[in-house]
């Protein structure tokens, strides 16, 4: 038995969806993006389902452990700085991890997200 | 496993030559060369540098290694202005712009040392500077290894420094699924979050990490890496190219890609393995780096997932298309290169559906993983010329995992769980070989765990869990990855002999292998961001480079056409495909002379 389907290509792009543009970021925001990427976006950007055993059905969860971050969080820089670096029992401290300037870089990055970051992805490759 | 290595000979020669080829010379007027040496600071060449260029805003990055006289050579690469930086373990990233035209560019960096380079090794390097002196360090190593290193590179979690609450806060999350509520640690827990704070933490390490950087052969690839687009919009805001932020993440972006091919175009075709509203497969433009999704809907606005793609004899590409778990129970897709219109053909009632491997014999036919995960499974073969199916039955062996076919038409298949391959005959019998349990890694002793004492994990006590074989399809050799027993199995498909090789250090995983015409066996490394060219003559690995960091290369795909070898890969990591092309000495030497 045969069952044939013709499908269309659905290219299309959602520069709607990217929540961090980057024309308008400074070299230092722009840093603390990628640092925010590998060291905050696993628990404080909200997750799709985990690949593989995921079924249709999987909704993409709107965080994992931590807040939707976004520059509210930086209203207390010190009260942010002082979480960051001795993190709390479900959060590791990044005080041996990060130096002071990686952290201004992180927080410089906080304070460009206007609303809590649900998904964190770049307008352009390379940046 | 999915696509697999290929060698195409009669047919595929008459295809047209496009894309194989063109990397290695000079293009047109519009391309240039850039070269240039790097040095120390006490102006000594540095060999194995890996220096990669890159035009902002575009996906695609060329990247090249410096010979022993620390000079490196980009093929033609279109005219722009690039951002050059040059990186190497034990070194500081160096970077510089410039202008690439008609005239010949030449960049030279001087580069300094730097002290902590856990974090610009790949997974088994760091591995390896894991001590293994004591009772605690070796039962330590060995938690760490069986609880962490099979779902990340081991370079991501030893990546930055933590204090033991810290490590705990890791440990936690990790082993209770990210919950709010987790459980309290158990001691094996607790004991892994003390290894890892003794290993990383704020005191001094017993680490000794060592420079790993390619060398001679290993030096001579150019890569072509492409960032590739979200299916919802957007790039990953780490692909893993710049060191200093180490292994890649795309956390939060809604990425997914499992396996690539390559078509005889030059462009990608990638899986997608997470549910989707738009994208079962993904292109990748060789040439633009455009991104350009592809959807087989399954209702309610969503579409298929996949897992497996190879190009296949016909010169058309072959995926699963499933529509609830990305490697089961699917169709079996075909998208046509040149029209992108996909096809879908369903096995017929009665027969079990499509899972994500596939392989393709020497008679052309397509073979896919298939059958139940806890039960035994089995495969199918797909004739493209009739369209039927053929399906076979595991007479043990449960979750079928990778798949090829051989020389004489017969299809090979591991049966992941239990350690065995499974094999068709020219009369289409099905016959098991159980793989003889191998010796553990050297590190572990039989003193270091209590009688009773379990690790939480498999791959200690010999086990081998084969993952994506590959066939050589002129030759008699099916050759088996094995990805806890950090082996390499050759199979005989004669005298169904079997060897055991080592890869060429512990903990790597292997995972799939391709054989080049030279029968050299090429293997990808879960835990490492380096493919193995093992010879079998001498017995000899090469490890080549790719210059991404947490690349965790599963699948390997090879062409080889006229002469020039290469490898496609994915990484979902770095949400990035890739090509590897094998220069030669003399293509290397070619543009010496040319910016002479």
């Amino acid at each position: 038995m045969l069952r044939i389907s013709m499908v269309l290509a659905l290219g299309y792009a959602l520069g709607c969806m990217v929540s961090a543009q980057s024309s308008s970021l400074s070299p230092a925001e722009k840093t603390g993006r990628r640092i925010f990427q590998t060291r905050c976006a696993m628990c404080h950007v909200g997750q799709e389902p985990a690949t593989e055993m995921a079924t249709p059905a999987s909704e993409r969860r709107p965080a994992t452990m931590g807040p939707l971050l976004s520059k509210a969080n930086t209203a207390n820089e010190m009260t942010l700085r002082q979480k960051i670096r001795d993190g709390s029992r479900l959060m590791p401290g990044y005080k041996h991890a990060l130096t002071d300037t990686q952290l201004d870089q992180v927080i410089a990055f906080m304070k460009t997200i206007e609303k809590p970051l649900t998904r964190i992805a770049m307008a352009r490759a390379g940046e | 496993m999915s696509t697999r290595g290929t060698r195409f000979r009669t047919t595929l020669a008459a295809l047209a030559a496009t894309a194989l080829g063109l990397s290695l010379s000079v293009r047109g007027a519009e391309d240039g060369l850039l070269t240039g040496t790097i040095k120390t600071a006490s102006g000594s060449p540095i060999e194995g540098v890996a220096v990669s260029a890159q035009i902002p805003g575009n996906p695609i990055t060329t990247s090249v290694f410096t010979g022993a006289d620390g000079r490196y050579f980009f093929p033609a690469m279109p005219a722009g202005s690039y951002t050059v930086w040059a990186q190497a373990v034990g070194l500081e990233r160096a970077e510089a712009k410039t202008d690439v035209g008609s005239r010949v560019s030449r960049l030279d960096f001087t580069m300094k040392e730097t002290s902590d380079i856990i974090p610009q090794l790949s997974g088994y390097q760091v591995m390896a500077a894991l001590p293994e002196d004591t009772v605690a360090h070796r039962r330590g190593k060995v938690l760490f290894q069986k609880n962490c290193t099979y779902c990340h590179e081991t370079a991501t979690v030893l990546r930055d420094r933590f204090d033991q609450p810290g490590w705990e806060a890791i440990v936690l999350a990790m082993t209770n699924g990210f919950s709010r509520n987790p459980k309290p640690l158990t001691p094996a827990q607790k004991e892994l979050a003390t290894y890892l704070t003794e290993m990383r933490g704020p005191g001094p390490s017993p680490m000794k990490p060592t420079v790993f950087r390619p060398r001679g052969e290993a030096t001579l690839p150019v890569t072509y890496e492409y960032d590739v687009e979200f299916d919802q919009g957007g790039f990953s805001a780490h692909s893993g190219s710049d060191w200093r932020f180490g292994q890649a993440s795309s956390a939060g972006g809604g990425g997914a890609i499992h396996d690539t091919t390559l078509d005889w175009d030059g462009n990608f075709w990638f899986t997608a393995n997470r549910a989707s509203s738009n994208r079962t497969i993904g292109r990748v433009d060789g040439k633009t780096g455009k991104t350009t999704n592809f959807g087989v809907p399954i209702g309610e606005g969503r579409v298929a997932q996949s897992h497996g793609i190879l190009l296949g004899p016909d010169g058309r590409v072959y995926f699963n298309s499933s529509p609830k778990i990305a490697y089961l129970d699917g169709d079996l897709g075909i998208i046509d290169t040149k029209t992108q219109k996909i096809e879908t053909i369903r096995p017929p009632d009665g027969m079990t559906l499509v899972s994500g491997w596939l392989g393709y014999d020497a008679k052309g036919r397509i073979w896919a993983s298939s059958g139940p995960t806890k039960t035994p499974g089995g495969a199918l073969r797909f004739d493209p010329k009739t369209k039927t199916f053929t399906q076979f039955k595991s007479p043990t062996a449960r979750m079928t995992y990778g798949i090829a076919g051989d020389a004489d038409g017969n299809g090979w298949w591991t049966g992941v769980d239990d350690d065995i391959m499974v094999y068709t005959d020219a009369n289409d019998q099905v016959h098991e070989i159980k793989m003889p349990p191998q010796p553990p890694a050297e590190y572990v002793k039989a003193v270091d765990f209590g009688e009773g004492e379990e690790i939480p994990q498999p791959g200690i006590g010999g086990k081998q869990s084969p993952r994506r074989p590959f066939a050589d399809l002129d030759g008699t050799a099916v050759w088996v990855p094995n990805f806890y027993g950090n082996t390499l199995l050759r199979i005989d498909t004669k005298t169904k002999e079997l060897k055991y090789y080592p890869v060429p250090y512990p903990a790597m995983n292997p995972y799939e292998a391709a054989v080049d015409s030279k029968h050299h066996v090429w293997v990808t490394f879960q835990n490492s961001d380096e493919m193995g060219r093992f010879d079998p003559q001498t017995g000899n690995w090469t490890m080549y480079s790719w210059p991404t960091k947490g690349m965790a290369q599963r699948q390997n795909h090879m062409l080889e056409r006229d002469g020039v070898l290469q490898f496609a890969s994915a990484s979902g990591v770095a949400h990035r495909v890739g090509r590897m092309i094998i220069r030669t000495e003399r293509d290397v030497q070619a543009l010496r002379d040319r910016v002479k």
